[in-house]
């Protein structure tokens, strides 16, 4: 790199290094996550008081609150959760962890992540257009396909990302099968390796079947098709069976990457072998990805479906904690006779074993058709994903970004602020989410900007702004405290916390091109958590 | 078989043709022009899910009183229809026999059962019978098939009317004016779609008996429930169509297997020439 | 949450004394049989939370590193001792499942089977109000926005200590019928009919709200639920027929 006389904007731009798309996707991702977190912080204004709150009249297409919830959560799962997870950490620490040099397709690559790029610009031009979506993130016909909002944009958006992520599927599991080190069997592999390779089955598989709905959707919009129109023969249910047919196993595509980074950290930090590693591989993840296809109707217990199909996938979607239930006690067991070293990574990874017990908890209730007639669209339902998805996928993540740290940038990141940050970030998620549990139970429905007939709820709403405001400054220390430490930090060495895993062992912090200095041989007995021997 | 029931309907479209009311022709048996075609139209929507009251009364060919109940379990094919053949029979039946002989996922009997009401309040023992010779239903669909009549003629107006059912009698054509429709009903006796004997075929039959069954099938009858999930009904057209977004979904669950073998089968060979080369 | 836990214990001791009045009270109640059935998940939660909670709770302070060089021993597991780690948990986990898959599919079926002599009445969802259609054909509404109670319209009423059940349907975009007083919910949609039934056992007034997304004025598509004496209810139903 630095006997090189190119620019270093060319230098990123023009690079097919799969460290160099990591960061891209950490940059791209992280941008998401920010207009997205205040498109959040929008909407806990807007409930926070009875009527309009922020805007005379929120109900005015292109003022739209409408608009905030659809960005909020198509950006945060399409355009954060996901590549960050299998974009960022994928790239930057799939090939150091097998010990390769770079992935199969490094150029085709590159092409992933300026699709990436292209569809985030495409997703916020949202904002700016006349007519500004308001169709939320399942876009459920026929509303998406007669309301005046302009869904075009949305649906190229997915395509875009869709697209990206296949390439990306493609790649990383030719890389897993063909390029991992010499002597590296299968069972020598990262948990986070294995988790990836699941999330990318999934997302090869299914994301085709959701490209396909949305493109019949904006056929049926702007083409004058009628795929989705039950007055002329088309099926309104068979958008939001193919919509959830992948994007439920899209949770589990979010869901694994976070629980193998989560791994990753709590083996690393407390210097502990995983336990039981195959039951964790074979049944855990396995198991997931299997059941993984078979559950969507419970996103459609309440739509009208036949009733057998609504108990049958009550059954197997109470049947995913099983596999669930495994990686949670090799989670649970890595801790057991272990040596943990708090930093800030493993605060975070500390705060997900409770995360993700209240997160998976709530969602047993969530599987059982009966109950979710009740529950099923309510701030309960609301309060259950976040605590998944926002709040254990995104504190895994934010545990992986300061466990790597020092491996990226070469430098410490700052243990003070980053605590600092943290504690904010962790009372900010549990004020925010909880009393949305208690209204929830009591029949708050979601995406409301006023509930005129529920005054009773206006304090748990006001609660929930403070919660939201904490996490808004949690999260800008956490963000500006990687910046400022990525530039001025303190000198990290090679391998800081002494774990064992190749990407620590055998690279200079941050790697240079080619990653490896020497050749990776490995030996029979090797596993990444050799500690203790 | 076919051809029969090709043949009928022709013949009906022929005369009313001739009668001159093609306009909304498709639907009803309308021999006089100064009837107003439109009255006879069911807006179906309306009147979906109203429900045959089960302790109905009624008549079967042989006196015998009997409660609609004893259909409720499977789905049933309501007719409104006369048995005096005055001239013309009231061809809705005689198509309905001719297709039902068709349908092919369900059976008759046992997966469904067909159930004629006389909406004439004049209507005996003797004219059933009469009617029941003069239609001739084969002996395989015999067990299957009631033609009865309401025991409290009183009641006529009630139950048509629940189903959006109009018909009158005119006294110059010696004949009555009705729909020629028939009513699926679900097996909670719950009308569950409308289909129309000049309008559809035996293949409409199929899949409304199907749609009828509203998910009940016996794990034997997989077959039975893919087909009834490959249609969906089409109300601007009153006919099933192909539910195309489900052909789309499968199509592209199958793209992302395809497109990683193919490249998988591209690096396989890249790296073959690699090491030849190397 | 332990506000919630209390009131479910309250609920739980109303339950066990209204299980014993059943036969008097022939009429089956889905909201009571959910808050039972809740209070048992809820324990079951507690108890499965609890023992992962204190779990993760001791572990983490316990084996904090005694120096900064110290790494752990973590058992190293026999194959014996691997697959009883594994298939232990999964059949107490699965047997849960299961257990809970038969009491939900129990609460299900009462959901699903309208009682005889159920009240019919026809539910039109339409962006952005409800409408009701009695079995005589006397309709009633709901319009938040108008300035008096009485062109606002009276909304769901409906008789008390009689089974009611909803024929519903939507001429536009997909609605669905949200009472979380009777705890029971159900989409609308353009050319299917769905049902869902309630027993309006009490006196009470509550809200039916639109639980699916129906564009902007979603959140204002309510209508206010009464539950009346029968006596009141015929008056009112004249009343509403007449008007």
């Amino acid at each position: 790199m630095s006997a090189s006389t190119t620019p270093a904007w060319k230098e990123w731009v023009f690079t097919t290094d799969h460290k160099r798309i990591g960061v891209m996707y950490l940059v791209g991702s992280m941008a998401a996550f920010v207009v997205a977190g205040l498109m959040a912080l929008l909407i806990r204004v807007e409930q926070s008081s009875l009527g309009p709150t922020i805007f005379e009249d929120p109900t005015v297409v292109g003022d739209n609150y409408n608009t905030w919830l659809y960005f909020h959560g198509a950006a945060m799962i399409l355009a954060f959760l996901i590549p960050g997870l299998t974009g960022f950490f994928a790239n930057y620490f799939l090939p150091l962890m097998i010990g390769a040099a770079d992935v199969a397709f490094p150029r085709i690559n590159a092409f992933s992540v300026w699709l990436f790029f292209v569809a985030i610009i495409l997703a916020l031009m949202g904002f700016v257009i006349p007519d500004t979506p308001d169709i939320m993130w399942t876009g459920y016909p026929p509303y998406s396909v007669t309301t005046s909002a302009n869904t075009a944009f949305y649906v190229f958006t997915v395509h875009l990302l869709g697209f990206s992520s296949i390439l990306g599927a493609v790649n990383f599991l030719i890389t897993v099968i063909y390029m991992r080190a010499p002597g590296m069997g299968w069972n020598q592999l990262n948990v986070f390796v294995w988790t990836t390779v699941a999330a990318f089955v999934i997302q090869l598989i299914f994301i085709p079947v959701l490209a396909s709905a949305v493109t019949m959707l904006l056929f049926d919009k702007y083409l004058g098709t009628h795929f989705f129109d039950a007055a002329a023969g088309g099926d309104v249910l068979l958008y939001q069976n193919l919509f959830w047919f992948y994007s439920h196993p899209a949770v589990y595509v979010i869901f694994l990457p976070a629980m193998g980074v989560l791994i990753e950290v709590v083996a690393g930090m407390a210097k502990n072998m995983v336990f039981n590693y195959k039951a964790c591989v074979y049944g855990g993840i396995f198991g997931i990805t299997l059941l993984s296809g078979e559950v969507w109707v419970h996103h459609l217990y309440i739509a009208g479906m036949p009733d057998w199909i609504r108990v049958g996938q009550m059954v197997s979607t109470l049947l995913i904690s099983v596999p669930v239930g495994l990686m949670v006690m090799s989670l649970w067991g890595t801790l057991y006779r272990s040596s943990i070293t708090y930093n800030t990574a493993m605060l975070y990874a500390a705060a997900c074993f409770f995360l993700v017990l209240i997160g998976g908890l709530t969602g047993i209730p969530l599987a059982m058709v009966s109950m979710t007639v009740h529950l099923s669209e309510t701030s309960f339902v609301h309060a259950h994903f976040h605590y998944i998805m926002a709040l254990f996928s995104t504190f895994a993540i934010f545990a992986g970004v300061y466990y790597w740290f020092p491996k990226m940038t070469g430098k410490m990141a700052n243990e003070k602020i980053g605590k600092l940050g943290f504690l904010i970030n962790f009372a900010g998620v549990n004020i925010t989410f909880w009393p949305l549990f208690i209204i929830g139970l009591d029949g708050m429905p979601r995406r409301y900007w006023d509930y005129e007939m529920y005054p009773q709820f206006e304090p748990y709403h006001q609660v929930a702004l403070y919660g939201a405001i904490l996490i808004a400054i949690g999260m800008a220390i956490t963000i500006l405290n990687w910046i400022g430490s990525a530039i001025g930090g303190e000198k990290a060495s090679d391998n800081p916390w002494g774990a064992q895993s190749l990407e620590w062992t055998d690279t200079v912090s941050p790697p240079g091109a080619g990653n490896f200095k020497h050749e990776i041989k490995i030996a029979a007995d090797w596993t990444p958590y050799n500690y203790g021997k | 078989m076919r051809h029969s029931v090709k043949a009928i309907k022709w013949l009906l479209l022929l005369v009313i043709a001739l009668w001159g009311g093609a306009g909304e022709a498709n639907y009803f048996r309308q021999p006089e022009s100064n009837v107003d075609p439109k009255i006879f139209h069911i807006d179906d929507q309306k009147f979906l899910g109203n429900r045959l009251d089960p302790n109905l009364e009624l008549l079967d060919e042989d006196d015998k009183s009997f409660r609609f109940k004893g259909f409720l379990g499977t789905p049933t094919i309501l007719v409104f229809s006369y048995y005096t053949c005055d001239g013309s029979c009231s061809a809705v039946n005689s198509v309905l026999k001719e297709m039902v002989q068709e349908v092919k996922q369900s059976k008759i009997g046992e997966d469904f059962r067909i159930l004629t009401i006389s909406f004439d309040p004049n209507d005996t023992k003797e004219s059933v019978k009469k009617f029941a010779a003069e239609l001739d239903v084969p002996e395989e669909l015999k067990d299957g098939w009631t033609l009865a009549r309401l025991k409290d003629p009183g009641q006529l107006e009630a139950v048509t009317k629940q189903f959006g059912f109009k018909y009158f009698w005119s006294a110059q054509d010696k004949t009555f004016f009705h729909p020629n429709v028939y009513i699926f009903l679900s097996p909670d006796g719950r009308a569950a779609r409308y289909l129309y004997a000049l309008n559809n075929d035996e293949l409409d039959m199929d899949l409304a008996i199907l749609e009828a069954r509203q998910g009940k099938f016996r794990p034997s009858q997989v077959i039975q429930l893919a087909v009834s999930l490959c249609y969906s009904y089409n109300y601007e057209e009153g006919r099933y169509t192909y539910n195309i977004p489900l052909f789309v979904g499968v199509g592209a669950f199958l793209t992302g297997i395809f497109t990683f073998a193919g490249f998988m089968i591209y690096y396989r060979r890249k790296a073959k020439k690699r090491s030849v080369q190397g | 949450m332990k506000g919630r836990l209390l009131s479910a214990f309250a609920g739980m001791a109303a339950m066990m004394s209204s299980a014993t009045g059943w036969a008097q009270d022939k009429l089956p109640d889905p909201a009571a049989d959910w808050d039972h059935l809740w209070f048992e998940i809820l324990v079951d939660l507690f108890v499965i939370g609890g023992i992962f909670a204190v779990a993760a709770a001791i572990m983490l302070i316990k084996y904090k590193a005694k120096s900064p060089d110290a790494v752990g021993n973590g058992p190293r597991l026999t194959k014996v001792q691997a697959l009883a780690w594994a298939f232990i948990p999964a059949t107490i986990f699965m047997a849960d499942d299961f257990f809970l898959a038969a009491k939900g599919w129990t609460l299900w079926n009462t959901y699903r089977t309208v009682p005889e002599n159920a009240m019919e009445i026809k539910v039109t969802g339409s962006m952005w109000n409800w409408e009701f259609e009695y079995p005589d054909g006397t309709t009633s509404t709901y319009y938040p926005d108008e300035a008096t109670e009485a062109d606002k319209g009276d909304g769901l009423v409906v008789p008390v200590g009689r089974a009611v059940v909803l024929r519903m349907t939507s001429t536009d975009v997909i609605h669905s019928f949200g009472m979380a007083n009777y705890r029971v919910k159900e989409d609308l949609m353009p050319g299917r009919i769905t049902y869902i039934w309630f027993n309006p056992k009490e006196v009470k007034n509550s809200f039916v709200t639109c639980t699916e997304f129906c564009g902007t004025n979603h959140s204002r598509m309510y209508a206010p639920v009464k539950a009346i004496a029968p006596a009141k209810f015929k008056e009112w139903l004249k009343k509403q027929a007449d008007a």
